[in-house]
């Protein structure tokens, strides 16, 4: 038997290891391409107008995206109101001023939040959530009939995606306010600017692109979550025009309409729905990550 | 003077105003989290009390759940080995070996990739085995989505190794592969283990392309018995039972109890803060 050299033995590994990567970006490739292949019929039947036509109706089989598009905006603009004016001031509670132990519990409490899993914050948003909008609704004089029962809508729906959403903003945030420089901060502190003075001066110019970042992030994330939302925004595509009404995102529709769609239509909508999903949150993500330097942030907790 | 102190004042004033406001916020941003862990904690316990006091209930009730907590240890695990064995081994490629340009198209794609939603990997799976569901099925689209993360993590844990250890290594004669094994590797593998344990952590939980592969194809015909926890947590939300709320808070507190204890597990491993 030949013995195989060293340099043998290297090649061969090296070898595996790309087949390896050629794996995982062939897996990438092939996904893109079905979503694409699926959505045919859809894109045959409705060309661009897919994007702007008003009526999801299975029914008389006429499919639009925009009711769609607009729970996911809706629920995801929500979303990050809440996420974004929490979140980025918790991040800088979280470095600038209270007690290292109180920080360190509220900072693994809101690791913990990042890895709950979304039928859990499901489980949370059905029952604790809506319930209590539901009621709050009914004393404010039911604005709307069947929100005031259940508490369905985009409002709930909104809030349970901002505190999904909450844990990425208070990581990435947080990140950017410790890589600012330090300097300046000290600088500020010395020449007698108080706390508020030290952050607004000193501090925020520094990290308004990390919190532009976390948001785009928080956005694609938003757009992309299934489960909860389904279970809470009320799933009837059409634009409601108010917060109490019911109304579904992309993702949510794909969550509980896709297993019992009926064949050539409905499911190649759904498919095209997917398709623009993925484009949106690619598109989104995309754009977090160009303000966030990729080693800027500790690969060990990865919210997004 | 007088004006002076009164601006202190006033500086001294907005000062506490700013740190009552963060201070507020923080509280607003833990509540939920208490919200949730008090909810599914008390509920979730209530629930297994009073359900296990009824012999009959219980006997179906903990069947089921004995099931459902083995398919998802089945699938969570399986799909973990095939995307870590994949997944760290693409990473070792494009931290190792690739160079820049090739080094940079492996991290973007997979940077994008990763930042897909979850249930559109269920969207795929469904498309290109036409429907065909099994625990196989739901393995492969937990690989497909979780595969990118675990790329991402790996190389960016692998690249954090000190380049001056593998100089080092190479200069002293020890080929590529040595090198990989006996430096690059035990300097990385708590981090590298911490981080993927998170990622296992997540995909634990997932449901969505769960969801989508095994609740559509024709598993349905076979009842509700291909059920990993996660999905059966979300079709008791959305189907019903008979006891629907109790039984899906009582899943509920199994699968954060055993999320948790895997995330403090990837903590406890990760505990000295080396990166």
């Amino acid at each position: 038997m030949k013995r195989v050299s060293a340099q043998g033995w290297n090649g061969l590994f090296a070898g595996v290891l790309a087949v390896c990567v050629l794996v995982v970006i062939g897996a990438g490739i092939l996904s893109v391409t079905t979503l694409i292949v699926e959505s045919v019929p859809s894109i045959r039947q409705f060309g661009l107008s897919f994007l702007w036509t008003p009526v999801w109706d299975p029914v008389h089989r006429q499919y639009g995206a925009l009711p769609l598009l607009y729970g996911s905006f809706l629920t995801a603009a929500i979303a990050l109101l809440l996420a974004g004016v929490i979140g980025v001031t918790t991040a800088v509670s979280l470095t600038q001023i209270g007690v290292p132990w109180i920080r360190s519990v509220i900072s693994l409490l809101l690791e913990i939040l990042a890895v709950i899993p979304s039928v859990v914050y499901g489980v949370w948003a059905l029952l604790v959530v809506a319930p209590i909008f539901g009621r709050w609704s009914g004393y404010a004089g039911g604005s709307s009939g069947e929100f005031a029962v259940s508490g369905f809508g985009v409002l709930a729906a909104g809030v349970v995606l901002g505190v999904m959403v909450m844990p990425t903003v208070v990581a990435v945030t947080r990140e950017a306010i410790a890589s600012a420089p330090k300097d300046i901060a000290e600088a500020a502190m010395a020449l007698g600017a108080t706390r508020q003075e030290t952050v607004a001066l000193a501090v925020m110019p520094f990290v308004r692109k990390g919190i532009l970042g976390s948001l785009y992030l928080g956005l694609a994330r938003a757009f992309g979550e299934a489960i909860a939302v389904s279970l809470v925004i009320g799933n009837q595509p059409r634009i409601g025009g108010s917060l109490f009404a019911r109304a579904d995102s992309l993702a949510s529709m794909l969550a509980h309409t896709l297993t019992g769609s009926a064949p050539p239509l409905q499911t190649a909508a759904l498919y095209e729905i997917g398709l623009l999903l993925f484009l949106m949150t690619t598109v989104f993500y995309g754009l977090g990550r160009s303000y966030i330097a990729r080693e800027a942030i500790s690969p060990r907790f990865q919210p997004w | 003077m007088v004006t002076r102190v009164s601006y202190k004042t006033v500086r001294k004033l907005k000062n506490a105003l700013f740190v009552s406001v963060l201070s507020a916020m923080t509280s607003l941003a833990v509540l939920p989290l208490l919200s949730l862990l008090w909810s599914i904690g008390f509920h979730g316990i209530a629930a297994l009390v009073s359900l296990s006091g009824a012999p009959l209930s219980r006997g179906v009730a903990s069947a089921v759940l004995v099931n459902a907590l083995a398919q998802s240890l089945v699938t969570t695990a399986s799909s973990a080995v095939i995307a870590v064995s994949l997944g760290v081994a693409a990473a070792i490629y494009s931290s190792q070996y690739a160079g820049l340009r090739v080094g940079r198209v492996i991290r973007f794609t997979v940077d994008i990739l990763s930042g897909a939603p979850s249930i559109l990997a269920g969207m795929v799976l469904f498309a290109l085995l036409s429907g065909v569901s099994s625990l196989t099925a739901g393995v492969l689209a937990l690989v497909l989505c979780m595969l990118p993360v675990v790329v991402r993590t790996a190389d960016q844990v692998l690249v954090a190794v000190p380049v001056a250890y593998i100089e080092g290594s190479l200069a002293l004669g020890a080929s590529r592969i040595q090198t990989i094994f006996a430096t690059v590797l035990p300097i990385a593998h708590k981090s590298l283990i911490t981080a993927l344990l998170f990622v296992t952590a997540r995909m634990a939980g997932e449901a969505a392309p769960l969801l989508i592969i095994l609740d559509g194809g024709t598993a349905s015909k076979g009842g509700r018995w291909f059920q990993p926890l996660p999905l059966r947590l979300y079709s008791d939300l959305t189907h019903g039972g008979s006891f629907p709320h109790q039984i899906a808070y009582v899943e509920a507190l199994i699968l954060l109890v055993t999320i948790v204890t895997i995330y403090g597990l990837a903590r406890w491993i990760g505990r000295p803060d080396r990166w």
